[in-house]
């Protein structure tokens, strides 16, 4: 199975504007969307926001006007794109259930990247932010039930387990320690590219979302929560932002950009089960090859060289998969849990000295509570224990097990470094 | 070289960073982490299970290799012997570089992948660690101590490491006519005195041209009450008239020329330009707005040019000021075109209503 944008005929620009009933797309049922549909509709929607902010950064950094008018044309339809993606989670989706379908997502797309991702450094790179999202959708299904006094996999299902990953509370870094080394494009393996292109920009919209609906709850935990995880978020975008290809220019990134884009719809329509929705990932993919002809287009026009040079590989072969990864994560946490960060490099926890900037960053940021203990330990206070989701056995950590008999006095480096000193 | 090619906007990697487009990277932090890559992939390799990703991973550490030793010997190594004075060590450098591309040279051309491939790649392996030992530990402490632009010359070697990498990489995949488009760096032989002669009398014309766009744009104004927006944009233009005669003062000044030197001289292109601003007939507007889209881009054409000249001349600091010149006249003869429309229309209802 092969596919290449560059060969197929897409709709004309003019063509691809959609009025209002057409925009104002019907919701899909909560209690019926299958799980991996939601959480392709949270990752297009990511891509989708990541286009129409790269394309306003790249308008205000252009001189030409009828560049900047080709990329407002094509803007305005990544917006109704968008638009029509994210209006298909309902009303009485609650932030929290979206939550969910974003952790969920964050997992399952990360462990995909990480096992089809050639090169061994960023494969570390994915591994290693994999276990902080793992945590994170452990954190929001605690929060969930101790707020909505609804359980996780009701949203969730029983494709991704949900148990505790690296603790939040030791993913706290310095900032110094979240920059990772850049690729070079040209240099690149191709589906580096694609990897890449696609996880930064949906941990950029995790990020964007924790943002922006953190504050809607009244409950304390719920907001600190919100907080607390929405910082890491800043910390995922640093850490893959930053293998992302500096060099490259403008135009570059644009055709990258739009080539994505279609690697993504064709990606989506393989599986989604919704023939409705399958049917708008065919239409996008079919404005986004026309897309990417305009992008292609215009690098030719104004840098005078050809993109299909640029272009790492002739046609897609492998579309990503949305999937349940148990077995991978499992691997990943029993190796990797005690990883830490020190510039470009990941270390073990227990090879930093005491006197390392991630103990300094620790001690000031987790100093009076953290909101992602409290949540574990208010929601096992109400329901007489915390929630998890274990389908393949007992927590591969043995320190990370629920109850303390299951944890034979075992504990992570992590907790060990954090104990205070014994005088 | 600037590459401003129709936009007013720099292409090539480095006409980006020279224009302050891009933030460019302390040359020792940016070779480091190359060195970093490099050694990733060696493990990769040895990890790698099957020969034709060994194979692709072999390609991927050459190419990364050659093009970073060419930016290293032809801007880093240059520099570094001459703000470090140590010439002894660079030469050392250059030796275990001629023994690292032997080793590359056979690899490339290594048919399979068997226990020879893997032997030549440890020997590779440890020549670029025994390398990478002595820059990191004994040429860049001296670096750091010396005196050089570390963020000039890691502009100038990242744009060159990203170039000789599209060169050794596209043409594989390319077809023929686009490999020239992306090859269009010829080596020409140019003299810097030459350059900066040129670059002197270009600057000396620039400026005469601009004061008498300033005198242009300035008595336009005055007649242009029923054209507000207009208006208000040569207003804001005559400023960025003034700013930029200061500009090329500065840049003159710079090198070597004394302001009293500048001798601004009425041009024949300017007089015939200007001469429509004087005809005082009602369609004065119309006239004068085709007048001042020639200056414009005559303006942004002299810029463009200077900005070549500049660069061939080693006047680095002048580059981005320059830039900034060409911006602002690409942007004013880019709003007289987008209302070209409704000046006109303008115009004809003003006609209409007598």
């Amino acid at each position: 199975m092969t596919f290449n944008p560059l060969e197929e005929k897409g709709i004309p620009l003019d063509d691809q504007t959609r009025n209002w009933k057409e925009l104002n797309v019907e919701p899909y049922k909560k209690d019926r969307v299958h799980p991996y549909s939601r959480t392709r509709g949270i990752l297009m929607n990511g891509i989708e926001v990541e286009a129409v902010m790269f394309s306003h950064q790249m308008h205000r950094n252009t001189l030409d006007p009828d560049v900047r008018k080709q990329l407002a044309q094509m803007r305005r339809i990544e917006q109704e794109q968008q638009k029509v993606i994210n209006w298909l989670i309902p009303g009485d989706e609650s932030t929290i259930e979206v939550t969910l379908g974003y952790e969920q997502l964050a997992v399952d797309l990360t462990a995909w990247l990480a096992r089809h991702e050639p090169d061994p450094y960023l494969k570390q790179v994915y591994d290693f932010a994999l276990l902080e999202d793992f945590d994170h959708l452990y954190r929001y299904a605690n929060l969930y039930e101790l707020i909505e006094g609804k359980k996780a996999d009701a949203i969730c299902s029983d494709l991704t387990e949900i148990t505790p990953g690296r603790p939040t509370i030791f993913e706290h870094r310095h900032p110094h320690d979240e920059i990772r080394r850049p690729m070079t494009a040209p240099a690149s393996e191709p589906q580096s590219v694609l990897n890449a292109l696609t996880i930064v920009a949906a941990e950029q919209q995790t990020m964007n979302f924790y943002m922006t609906i953190g504050n809607r709850y009244q409950e304390p935990i719920a907001r600190a929560t919100y907080q607390e995880i929405g910082q890491i978020e800043e910390q995922h975008v640093t850490h893959y932002g930053s293998i992302l290809d500096p060099s490259a220019s403008w135009l570059e990134n644009l055709v990258m950009h739009q080539w994505h884009e279609c690697w993504l719809y064709w990606s989506m329509m393989q599986d989604e089960p919704d023939p409705r929705v399958k049917a708008i990932y065919e239409l996008h993919l079919n404005m986004e090859i026309e897309h990417l002809r305009i992008a292609c287009e215009l690098m030719r026009k104004i840098e005078k060289r050809d993109p299909e040079a640029i272009l790492p590989m002739k046609g897609f072969t492998e579309p990503l998969k949305l999937e349940p990864n148990k077995a991978y994560v499992r691997e990943v946490l029993a190796k990797q849990v005690d990883l830490t960060a020190s510039d470009s490099d990941f270390v073990p926890v227990s090879t930093l000295p005491e006197d390392d900037r991630y103990f300094e960053y620790q001690r000031r940021v987790n100093d009076q509570w953290v909101p992602t203990e409290e949540v574990i330990r208010q929601n096992s206070e109400k329901n007489g224990r915390e929630y998890r989701l274990e389908t393949e056995g007992p927590h591969p950590v043995p320190g990370l097990r629920g109850a303390p008999e299951d944890r034979h006095g075992e504990e992570t480096d992590y907790a060990r470094r954090s104990h205070p000193k014994a005088a | 070289m600037i590459a401003d090619r129709g936009m007013g906007e720099p292409i090539s990697l480095g006409a980006a960073l020279a224009a302050g487009k891009k933030v460019p990277p302390d040359v020792t932090d940016l070779l480091a982490e190359d060195h970093e890559t490099v050694l990733g992939w060696f493990d990769w390799y040895e990890a790698a299970d099957n020969r034709t990703l060994k194979k692709r991973i072999t390609q991927k550490i050459c190419t990364a290799l050659r093009a970073h030793m060419a930016a290293e010997e032809e801007i880093f190594y240059p520099e570094a012997s001459r703000t470090s004075r140590d010439e002894e060590l660079v030469q050392r450098a250059l030796q275990e570089h001629r023994a690292a591309q032997g080793l590359i040279d056979r690899l490339e051309k290594a048919r399979s992948v068997d226990a020879e491939h893997a032997d030549l790649m440890r020997e590779l392996r440890a020549e670029i660690e025994a390398h990478i030992d002595e820059e990191e530990n004994q040429l860049f402490p001296e670096v750091l101590q010396s005196e050089m632009d570390r963020y000039a010359v890691g502009a100038a070697v990242a744009a060159r490491r990203v170039d000789r990498m599209l060169e050794l990489v596209a043409p594989r995949s390319t077809k023929a006519k686009s490999e020239q488009n992306v090859r269009e760096y010829p080596v020409m032989q140019i003299s810097k005195d030459v350059a900066r002669h040129y670059f002197i009398m270009g600057l000396k014309n620039a400026h005469a041209t601009a004061k008498n766009g300033r005198k242009m744009v300035e008595l336009q104004i005055d007649r242009l009450e029923r054209y507000p927006r207009l208006k208000e944009k040569l207003e804001s233009h005559l400023r960025e008239k003034d700013e930029q005669l200061e500009r090329i003062e500065r840049i003159l000044e710079k090198q070597g020329e004394k302001p009293s030197a500048i001798k601004d001289a009425a041009m024949t292109l300017m007089a015939n330009l200007s001469s429509a601003t004087n005809a005082a007939t009602g369609d004065e507007v119309l006239k004068n707005s085709f007048a001042t889209l020639g200056l414009a881009k005559a303006e942004a054409a002299a810029f463009e040019t200077l900005i070549l000249f500049g660069q061939a001349a080693g006047a680095d600091d002048a580059l981005q000021p320059l830039q900034k010149c060409l911006s602002e006249e690409r942007a004013m003869a880019a709003f007289i075109e987008d209302n070209l429309r409704g000046t006109g229309m303008g115009f004809l209802q003003l006609e209409s209503q007598g």
